[in-house]
């Protein structure tokens, strides 16, 4: 079961890292070989999968997001507890959004999947 | 890729099937090494495999007379969010909580992650009702 004060903390801390755009805060919530999964990274990063995989290769599809979208703002919506996973929904770019973490030992992120509304 | 299509398609067809009470309904919509895991789960680290298991557990929320859950399972969904092979419903009616669902390829679901408002906030009626089921279940299950 995931604590609540950490979902808590994790929530604030991550969507304050996108807002400030700050690329390194971003990355500091992820292990060096985490695995993101988005339907965006399908759309605009040429891998058909949707998967990438550790900080390199994630970070420079992020980078690009966040110079596509110099407006990128998320707003808060709800922090979602699972047994051992988190959900986080949140107003983002294009609208509603649900950003799912699993978390290795240390309490950084090793599995997360991006949903978008349709 | 979840195809928005399917994600809609499935949203009604599983919430239907829950506001029926239909568990047939619920559960031929999974496959049979469905995997549940929901915290406050009466269950091993809080997760129970297997569709039969499953079922059981359903049938019990859906069927407890003592505590008139039923009437309460009434899910409706704010918004169903596709990714690439998992699907995020969004529930209001009651306080808000999210299924994530895995699906195999035949499009029936293997695994479903419920999450919820953190429990130092959800001590109401959900939360109640939640700890009553636990105490009507075997041990074991």
């Amino acid at each position: 079961m995931i604590d609540p004060a950490f979902a808590r903390r994790f929530a604030a801390e991550w969507i304050g890292a996108w807002n400030r755009h700050d690329l390194d805060a971003i990355l500091a919530h992820y292990a060096d070989d985490f695995q993101m999964r988005s339907p965006l990274i399908a759309q605009f990063a040429g891998e058909p999968s949707g998967r990438l995989s550790g900080k390199p290769a994630v970070g420079a599809y992020w980078a690009t997001a966040l110079q596509r979208m110099p407006d990128l703002r998320f707003t808060l919506l709800d922090v979602l507890v699972g047994v051992d996973s988190l959900l986080l929904h949140y107003q983002g770019a294009r609208g509603p959004a649900a950003e799912w973490f699993e978390f290795g030992d240390d309490g950084r992120v090793i599995r997360a999947a991006a949903h978008y509304a349709a | 890729m979840i195809a928005p299509a399917f994600a809609q398609r499935f949203a009604a067809d599983w919430i239907g099937a829950w506001n029926r009470h239909d568990l047939d309904a619920v559960l031929a919509l999974c496959a049979d090494e469905l995997e549940l895991s929901m915290p406050r789960l009466p269950a091993p680290a809080g997760r129970l495999r297997g569709k039969t298991k499953v079922a059981a557990w359903w049938a019990r929320a859906l069927t407890a007379p003592s505590l008139t859950v039923a009437p309460r399972v009434h899910l409706a969904a704010a918004a169903a969010l596709p990714g690439t092979d998992s699907l995020v419903l969004l529930l209001r009616g009651g306080r808000p909580s999210a299924q994530v669902f895995r699906f195999r390829p035949d499009g029936r679901v293997s695994a479903i992650a419920v999450h919820t408002q953190p429990a130092d906030d959800t001590e109401t009626l959900c939360g109640r009702a939640l700890v009553s089921l636990m105490a009507l279940l075997p041990p074991g299950v």
